[in-house]
């Protein structure tokens, strides 16, 4: 069973989430699928801790919700808005200034 | 999470603040995500009571989804962040609007429109628009604005301090209203009065006797009475006791 991080999984990301939904339309349980497969199963969570992200989202205007029924199921799809897709960009500006300076720590510590 | 843990769930969100939109709404994805862990859980051949176990277990406890939805304050309504603002200040606000609004429409804009001096002349429907509006201000705004603070904290779910403020402070400053309508004859002019205060002392030298304040204080009392009954019939079991901590 893959190890959960809670102090770093307590909310779902948003650079993850916004990156999986800057490419395609998901709903929340095949966005929980993607994060697993995509991070081989790196990254596992309270899988019902992703909606409140979602929704937090959502109210930012970064993500746009529609609904769609099939199979006699609702789902609630989520995409990527521009304003989204823009702090999709800074997150992973950021993420590589920091991966980059703690890469450089690493790499002192342990030549 | 059991079946009876999404209802919980919905009421400890919306008792937490969060907005009723999202709420029902995460609660409903939170379902169809169980069914899905459920059913895929199944297909990989755990026995029917093994897949939900682990559908279960997958998708977290409830304490932790309602913990992540509680962290993100963009998820809460206006009144639970402001809450103070909401039940003191804007029904205050609402109050005097609609003291004065209607007063304006009816004793300058409408007259000047028509062109009735009503200090000399009031026509018979006039007069009784006039009485209609006081009487809604005197007698009928408080009420239903204690109805409206009421239907908000039920459906809100809310901690009922501030509303009960609120309600007690509404119905104070609304029923120490009163109000008279002289129409004017042939040889007096008109006069519309309205006055607001409480008399406490038993006897008072300027206008002696108590009616004026016992009405007052009479309608204060059957105010809080209809917003006591309504909180109580919407709120049996835990009036005052609903408090939610949010840490």
């Amino acid at each position: 069973m893959a190890k959960t991080n809670p102090a770093f999984m307590s909310g779902v990301p948003e650079l993850v989430v916004l990156r999986l939904l800057a490419s395609k339309e998901m709903y929340g349980y095949e966005l929980v699928a993607a994060i697993k497969v995509v991070s081989a199963e790196a990254i596992s969570l309270a899988e019902g801790v992703i909606y409140s992200s979602l929704h937090s989202l959502e109210s930012k205007g970064m993500l746009r919700c529609r609904q769609i029924q099939s199979a006699g199921r609702t789902r609630y799809y989520y995409r990527a808005t521009a304003k989204g897709k823009k702090r999709l960009q800074e997150l992973l500006n950021e993420w590589d200034r920091v991966s980059g300076g703690i890469n450089a720590i690493i790499g002192d510590s342990y030549a | 999470m059991h079946k009876s843990d999404f209802t919980l769930l919905n009421d400890q969100m919306l008792s937490g603040g969060i907005a009723a939109k999202h709420a029902t709404r995460i609660v409903s994805e939170l379902q169809q995500h169980l069914g899905e862990l459920t059913e895929n859980a199944r297909s990989a051949g755990l026995s029917e009571q093994e897949a939900v176990a682990e559908a279960r277990r997958k998708l977290g406890n409830k304490e932790t989804i309602l913990a992540s939805a509680l962290a993100k304050k963009e998820l809460r309504t206006w009144s639970s962040k402001y809450t103070k603002t909401v039940y003191l200040l804007l029904p205050f606000l609402v109050y005097i609007a609609l003291l004065i609004v209607p007063l304006y429409f009816s004793l300058a804009l409408i007259p000047t429109l028509l062109g009735i001096n009503y200090l000399t002349q009031m026509p018979g429907l006039f007069e009784l628009c006039i009485n209609a509006i006081l009487f809604f201000q005197a007698y009928l705004l408080v009420p239903l604005m204690t109805v409206l603070i009421c239907h908000l904290a039920r459906t809100r779910r809310i901690d009922l301090f501030w509303p009960v403020a609120g309600i007690v402070w509404i119905s104070f400053l609304g029923s120490g209203w009163d109000f008279s309508v002289r129409v004017p004859s042939g040889t007096e002019r008109g006069d519309i009065s309205m006055n607001w205060g409480y008399n406490f002392l038993l006897w008072d030298p300027i206008q002696p006797g108590l009616d004026a304040t016992f009405r007052r204080l009479i309608r204060m009392v059957i105010t809080l009475a209809l917003a006591f009954t309504m909180l109580r019939i919407s709120n049996p079991s835990n009036l005052f006791t609903n408090r939610f901590t949010m840490n």
